[in-house]
């Protein structure tokens, strides 16, 4: 039973959880009657007890999730082509069925959600403001985003692509910082306005094959994707670019980038680490899944641009975040940076470069999502997130400081660490590549050595030197619930650096599958694989 | 077509309508006693029994009302005018519900208001059925007259009464061209009944200026009624003017009516497409911009809700449009089943969701003043944490935000339109719901994100309200999920 309907239970487990938290732990009566509290800040604004209850709830529910997922891993079989399949009648006006299943792009995507909505939710145990609502929008963000990772119908991939947004509106709003608001609404109507488009195209792919099948349509060769093929070269143009521009905005490329260092600075911690960890992935996920297989010609055709506003992205984001005094935006500024390295590799139509793009999403996942929980680390005990306020920090809090400079080698890519086997892999699949080649792939490695120097400047500032703040002398190191969060971060890091074959084994045969980027005409010529061992070794 | 006629089976057929106006009926004739009452609720449980009754007519008639021509072709029951009055009722049960401690509050549960809404509500249902210019207008003056005054059925208030004599000025204009439309119809074809008119189009015996004139008076009364720009300049001040439960019935079925007969002359009229697309294009653009728009810049939440109005009645031109560029275009009949159905899953749509807005802010309001302005709702998710997310789910629903309702609406009008081959109309639909998602953006962060203000919560919440809120937002969430639960009512379309 379990085994049949294993992606549906891993999808809803954190909603159906939402729903009984809100429903275990009703209001409390007398705070409905009285209305606000005088001051949300001013510490638990509900009996302890209860508060420690919901938090507990929360977490027992996302390991929950989180050990389904790993049941996933466990069963998952190396080979390509989708698995955990499960279908049912679900929109019959339109044809639409509620079809899900993963394969080796997806599997270790929906591993990482559930893994850093573990470390989020227990991270989040210091957050005392509406702490239902809090857990309960977490969760239903976790619901959403391996809904979309898992969906293979189109309407169904778009339905749970816009219910993302949600969730994250509201933890941006109500728990960010100064400017939350403004940030909330900004991301919001970005990524809408970006997908909306999306649903025209979507419609319109749908009318013209007669399925919105995914499974089928996302394997070239299938008949249906040969049936898109198709349809005249200049409507396919215009959808693609409907499906590309909603992807580009969630990446996000560069010159849609401007909604992202607003939403990750303003959003809580566990907010900022979800919308990096993951939220970013999905976009890279669409072009994946969506874009190269289904519009293989037209992606060939705008893959010159793609390339050149990833590199414009890896250099700006760079140079941008170097120069950042907030730390929070410096490393939302890094992301900017590291995502054009994923989508360089996307789109140098390699095997190498996809598999490389693949791991370095994961990567980002990891290291970024450290580096902002160790941010958030640091703004709990000092209240800012100015990088000039801090300075000496190694001597009062060496733990976290270690964890920091784990976090900031695997950012820059330094070898042995998880960093440098992603990017490695991008930046030889995109030299070997006839898109992309060596020109653009020696612009791109300059953003390697820029990433060394903002990130290691901003440890020098922060972290060495004297500690000329007094607060910055007695700050208190990690807890052990922070360094629990933090531990299994610091393994991935290391494992994925030193021994990365049994991850690459989950993507390999999805991503080296005959056909997964090949277009039928014109005639391309692909690099079948020469530096897979490159990889391995 | 039977021509020979079965008085019972014609009669049996409009029993919806003689429920409600014998409920109607029988409200006025023991008006004294019920005015006496000081329950509130009195008056309205006749009422909601009429509507049950009518309903429950509507249901018995099944199959049998769905291929019925009666009283010489005037009026007629098809799919369409079956699922249409189906809503209708609906809506009618909820208005009912929304309105006794309202109105009680202010000392105006009186019978006659009742009356009103039956009369109202039979209007717009008659509308539905009528295949006949002239039954179309008797409808829409049956439907407005009570609108008029239930504006300003509050007496004390002077915006209401202000709302009301602005409402009625304007739409009997409207009436008065429209009923100058059907004469002209009339003069230059020879006949008022809908179908009458297709076959003399079809055998191209009227393509005169006078003919095209008269129709294009006739979508203007319908367009008011519809609130579709630029004919919409009363929803804002009525809407605003009159009391909550008034506005929410009246900005629900005034449109439902309205586009029932709208989609009925596209789909009968569509041999002359050519005359009418361009101008139902137009429309439909100049509502969906319009309408959002405008709505950005209000601070009144009625107000907002009449704009965004404005804009959804946009966004069902967009349907008709679409019902129309199928024939035009020479689509498969499915996009035209397509376009009806989606435009009628959209009025369902619509219906609930602004039903549900406004029965919440009936809800809150109290037996205090009304809350209107965006500053009532400051806080709302600290006072009534499950109050304001309702809210705030039928707001997402509004601007077609997954997974709502309003996205699967959205979704069918999107799918009409495109199959219509209408990209234009879908790519603005598309541009334009982000502005849309703005301000109902703010509404939802008002209430969630502020923090609360002083006020604490009203005492003398309508539970009533309270039930049509909760059930319209959970009805939102389910059936955005599975709008297939529906299928059976909408399902019958064509």
């Amino acid at each position: 039973m379990l085994t049949d309907h294993l992606l549906s239970a891993l999808i809803f487990l954190p909603l159906v959880g939402a729903f009984a938290l809100l429903a275990l732990f009703p209001a409390a009566p007398e705070a409905a009657a009285h209305g606000a509290e005088p001051d949300p800040h001013a510490g638990p604004s509900m009996p302890g007890g209860r508060a420690a209850a919901i938090r507990l709830f929360a977490l027992v529910v996302s390991l929950a999730t989180f050990a389904l997922s790993c049941v996933l891993l466990a069963r998952f079989q190396m080979k390509a082509g989708y698995q955990f399949l499960e279908t049912a009648d679900w929109l019959p006006m339109f044809g639409a069925k509620y079809t899900v299943g993963i394969d080796g792009i997806s599997v270790l995507l929906v591993a990482l959600t559930t893994f850093l909505s573990v470390l989020a939710i227990g991270y989040s145990f210091t957050v005392t403001k509406r702490i239902k609502e809090y857990m309960a929008f977490l969760l239903v963000l976790e619901s959403a985003m391996l809904g979309v990772f898992c969906a293979l119908d189109l309407i169904l991939f778009y339905v749970f692509w816009e219910a993302v947004l949600i969730p994250m509106y509201f933890l941006i709003g109500i728990w960010g910082h100064e400017r939350r608001t403004y940030a909330a609404v900004k991301f919001f109507l970005y990524t809408f306005a970006g997908s909306v488009l999306m649903l025209v195209g979507l419609v319109a792919v749908i009318r013209l094959v007669g399925s919105s099948d995914l499974s089928a349509l996302s394997i070239p060769g299938s008949e249906l994707n040969d049936k898109l093929q198709g349809f005249p070269a200049q409507s396919l143009m215009w959808i693609y670019a409907s499906f590309a521009l909603a992807f580009m905005v969630k990446v996000p490329m560069f010159p849609f980038h401007t909604w992202l260092p607003d939403a990750h600075v303003e959003a809580p911690t566990a907010g900022s680490v979800i919308l990096a960890g993951v939220m970013l992935k999905m976009g890279v996920y669409g072009f994946m899944r969506i874009c190269l297989p289904m519009f293989p010609h037209q992606a060939m055709q705008s893959s010159g641009l793609f390339i050149a506003l990833a590199v414009i992205g890896i250099i700006y984001g760079a140079v941008v975040a170097a120069v950042q005094p907030d730390m929070k935006k410096l490393v939302a500024y890094s992301s900017v940076s590291h995502l054009g390295y994923v989508m360089l590799g996307v789109f140098s139509f390699t095997h190498l470069g996809m598999m490389g793009a693949l791991l370095q999403s994961i990567n980002h996942g990891v290291s970024t999502g450290m580096l902002f929980f160790l941010v958030g680390c640091l703004y709990e005990r000092r209240h800012t997130r100015e990088i000039s306020a801090f300075g000496g920090l190694k001597r009062s809090v060496p733990v976290l400081s270690f964890f920091f400079l784990v976090a900031l080698l695997s950012s820059v890519a330094l070898p042995l660490t998880n960093g440098f086997v992603g990017e490695f892999a991008i930046l030889q699949g995109s030299y070997l590549s006839k898109t992309s080649g060596p020109v653009w792939t020696a612009v791109a490695a300059i953003g390697a050595i820029l990433s060394a120097v903002y990130m290691l400047w901003l440890f020098q500032r922060v972290f060495a030197g004297p500690a000329s703040k007094e607060e910055n002398r007695t700050m208190p190191d990690l807890s052990l619930r922070e360094k629990l969060v933090l531990v299994p971060l610091v393994v991935l890091v290391f494992w994925f650096g030193v021994a990365v074959t049994p991850w690459v084994r989950y993507m390999e045969p999805t991503i080296t599958a005959p056909k997964l980027v090949r277009p039928k005409a014109p005639p391309i010529e692909y690099i079948a694989l020469p530096g897979m061992d490159g990889v391995r070794r | 077509m039977r021509r020979d006629i079965n008085v019972m089976a014609e009669i049996a057929f409009i029993y919806p309508l003689i429920a409600l106006w014998v409920g109607a009926c029988l409200l006025l004739l023991f008006a004294r006693p019920l005015r006496r009452s000081t329950r509130p609720g009195v008056s309205a449980a006749p009422a909601g029994v009429a509507l049950l009754a009518s309903l429950a007519f509507l249901v018995r008639q099944g199959n049998d009302g769905l291929n019925v021509i009666a009283f010489g072709g005037s009026i007629a029951g098809d799919p369409l005018t079956a699922s249409i009055c189906t809503i209708l009722l609906l809506c009618g049960i909820m208005a009912v519900a929304l309105a006794p401690t309202y109105l009680a509050a202010r000392g105006y549960d009186n019978p006659e208001y009742y009356v009103l809404l039956l009369t109202s509500l039979s209007g717009a249902m008659l509308m539905s059925m009528a295949r006949d210019l002239v039954v179309v207008f008797l409808g829409i003056e049956l439907l407005s007259f009570g609108l008029y005054i239930m504006t300003g059925f509050v007496r004390e208030d002077a915006r209401g009464g202000e709302a009301s004599l602005k409402y009625f000025l304007l739409g009997a204009f409207a009436s008065a061209l429209m009923l100058y439309g059907i004469v002209l119809v009339y003069g230059s074809s020879g006949s008022t009944n809908i179908e009458a008119l297709r076959s003399a189009v079809i055998k191209e015996s009227v393509q005169s200026a006078m003919f095209a004139g008269g129709l294009a008076l006739v979508v203007i009364g319908l367009a008011f009624k519809a609130a579709v720009a630029p004919f919409h300049q009363w929803s804002p001040d009525a809407y605003e003017g009159a009391p909550l439960p008034v506005t929410a019935f009246m900005s629900v079925v005034a449109k439902i009516a309205a586009f029932a007969v709208l989609i009925r002359l596209a789909d009968t009229l569509a041999p002359l497409y050519a005359t009418w697309l361009p101008a139902v294009r137009l429309l439909a653009v100049l509502s969906m911009v319009a309408g959002n728009v405008i709505a950005v810049a209000q601070q009144n939440i009625k107000r907002m809700l009449a704009y965004s109005g404005v804009a959804h009645a946009g966004y069902l031109m967009v349907a008709v449009a679409a019902l129309g560029a199928s024939h035009a275009k020479g689509a498969a009949l499915d996009t035209q089943t397509l376009a009806m159905s989606g435009a009628v899953f959209y009025l369902l749509a619509y219906a609930i969701m602004t039903m549900g807005a406004f029965a919440v802010l009936t809800y809150i309001s109290g037996s205090g003043a009304e809350c209107q302005t965006l500053a009532d709702l400051k806080g709302l998710a600290r006072r009534r944490p499950a109050t304001a997310y309702g809210m705030a789910a039928l707001m997402l629903s509004l601007g077609g935000v997954p997974p709502t309702i309003g996205f699967m609406g959205k979704l069918q009008i999107f799918w009409a339109a495109v199959a219509g081959r209408e990209m234009a109309l879908a790519v603005t639909l598309a541009l334009v719901s982000v502005v849309a998602a703005y301000y109902y953006l703010r509404v939802v962060l008002t209430m969630c994100f502020e923090e609360a203000g002083a006020e604490p919560v009203r005492a003398g919440a309508p539970r009533a309200a309270g039930w049509v809120a909760a059930i319209s937002a959970t009805a939102v969430l389910v059936l955005g999920v599975m709008p297939g639960l529906l299928m059976g009512l909408i399902g019958m379309v064509r």
